[in-house]
């Protein structure tokens, strides 16, 4: 199979937002792991904070966006099974 | 009132309480609170402003013309009723329905003043009554009012007298302080309180934002992933 720049250009990109996303995430894990099982009196009341503020979220707020991200992925879906029908390298 | 009783703090909650008279328990809970407190309000809404002052009036409070109905019902209950002679018969009535004291209308007037003047030893200060008792005792100590102590002189009697009533003057001055710096105390509480409930509600508007504003940088990143899926399928298309 021949090198092609834009197929090697896309594989680059995914690889590092993939790692650039993995990296992020893992860090955010672990500050709230931090959070939650810290045994100190001050992330006892950070951890209560955290739960109330959880609860008290009213998703009807975030609700067109969450609709949206619902719908980009459903389209980013649809472009991906696309692509198995339109002959090609890559 | 501008705010409804559901919408208060605990404090302002309670703080309502206490000026129509009524004594939350410690553990008492905040709907059967409003519910006492809306109870109380209705039998004071009976009672007209003229009936209010007349009884203020009677009990040597002053009452100007422009104090508004709700002053007179906090006075009202700052008054001592542990004695009700020269009360009118139609007064001691609204007194004691203000108080919650059940009645009739076969019930007598004396039995009526005995159960408020009873109920009254209650609503007073224990403490308030107590030191006054020490404050009058020190006070015929000093004055010599005793049965059995006789003043020869009377300039030394005036000095007595004089000094006793400095005494009188100084606790007179330090419980209206005490009552002074208590209520200021309760402002400020309630001041703090509705600082603090202003901050929450700030910090929900801000969790919405931030939540709101993490979503958008989620839907930004997925409308790049369509976008680089697009080029990727057309270039697919051109380039077969």
């Amino acid at each position: 199979m021949e090198f092609d720049l834009f197929f090697f250009w896309r594989r680059l990109l995914g690889l590092s937002v993939a790692i650039y996303c993995l990296i992020t995430t893992a860090d955010r894990l672990r500050g709230y792991w931090r959070l939650l099982h810290g045994e100190e009196r001050h992330w006892g009341y950070a951890r209560r904070y955290l739960v109330i503020q959880l609860l008290r979220m009213k998703p009807r707020e975030v609700a067109w966006e969450l609709a949206q991200i619902l719908f980009l992925l459903s389209v980013v879906a649809a472009l991906i099974w696309g692509h198995r029908f339109v002959p090609g390298g890559g | 009132m501008a705010a409804s009783l559901e919408d208060l703090s605990d404090v302002e909650l309670r703080g309502t309480a206490e000026d129509i008279g009524l004594e939350p328990a410690a553990k008492e809970k905040r709907k059967e609170l409003i519910a006492r407190i809306r109870a109380r309000r209705e039998i004071i809404d009976e009672v007209s402003r003229e009936e209010f002052a007349r009884i203020l009036r009677w009990g040597g409070e002053e009452v100007k013309d422009f104090h508004a109905k709700g002053l007179l019902v906090r006075k009202f209950y700052r008054m001592n009723f542990r004695k009700t002679l020269g009360l009118s018969p139609e007064d001691l009535r609204i007194v004691a329905r203000l108080h919650d004291i059940e009645f009739d209308d076969e019930t007598p007037d004396e039995e009526i003043a005995t159960t408020i003047e009873a109920s009254a030893k209650r609503w007073t200060d224990v403490l308030k009554r107590a030191s006054g008792r020490v404050v009058g005792f020190i006070a015929r100590q000093v004055a010599g009012d005793g049965p059995d102590e006789t003043l020869e002189a009377p300039e030394e009697e005036e000095k007595a007298v004089s000094r006793s009533l400095k005494k009188g003057f100084k606790a007179a001055l330090r419980f209206s302080m005490d009552d002074y710096i208590a209520e200021k105390l309760d402002e400020i509480e309630a001041r703090i309180d509705r600082k603090l409930d202003e901050l929450d509600r700030k910090m929900d508007a801000w969790r919405t934002r931030e939540v709101r504003h993490r979503l958008r940088i989620i839907k930004y990143t997925i409308a790049a992933t369509v976008a680089v899926a697009v080029i990727s399928i057309l270039y697919k298309l051109v380039v077969r």
